[in-house]
């Protein structure tokens, strides 16, 4: 079915793009690194903007995917698993020690 | 241009001198990368969309990387 040879190692990775609200399943295979998918995500999204920013973040370890040169086997990322591309800057709001908060 | 009178965009497309990023006219300062012609502040980077300087860019997929983008993205 769709061109897809079975039993080539490959599955539907799930992917939220946060900060646009967009979701993508990309073909993986386990041998893939983070940079190349990164890089398939931005392609397949087609918004001209900056993304240095953006990083892959693993909700269910709470992780940060930062080494981009580790591969999905080498993280240990597998079937089933949502991943987000996200900014890795975000808004905080802290209280000072006299009670101000600031953002 | 081959003594035709032409409007200023279809001159530079018939020299060859539209941005190839913008596809509006090149008159100053320009570009040649990739066997494109883009303006100096459009020719950036497709990841982190800052401006790059020929020479030292990376091409993958025909599309210009800085070095550093190059490096996370496609440099395993």
């Amino acid at each position: 079915e769709n061109g897809t040879v079975v039993g080539d190692a490959t599955w539907l990775l799930p992917i939220h793009v946060t900060d646009m609200n967009v979701f993508r399943k990309l073909r993986v295979r386990g041998d893939m690194h983070i940079g190349g998918i990164m890089l398939r995500l931005v392609e397949e999204i087609d918004v001209t903007r900056d993304w240095s920013d953006h990083a892959l973040w693993w909700p269910a370890k709470r992780k940060w995917l930062t080494h981009t040169r580790s591969t999905l086997d080498q993280l240990c990322v597998t079937a089933a698993m949502e991943l987000e591309f996200t900014p890795m800057h975000k808004m905080a709001r802290v209280q000072l020690p006299d009670l101000q908060m600031i953002d | 241009h081959d003594g035709l009178p032409l409007c200023e965009t279809h001159y530079h497309e018939k020299r060859g001198s539209l941005c190839s990023s913008c596809t509006k006219p090149i008159s100053g300062r320009c570009v040649s990368a990739m066997g494109q012609k883009f303006h100096p502040e459009h020719f950036v980077c497709s990841f982190c969309r800052r401006q790059l300087n020929k020479g030292t860019f990376k091409e993958h997929d025909h599309k210009p990387f800085c070095h550093k983008c190059y490096e996370k993205l496609l440099n395993p």
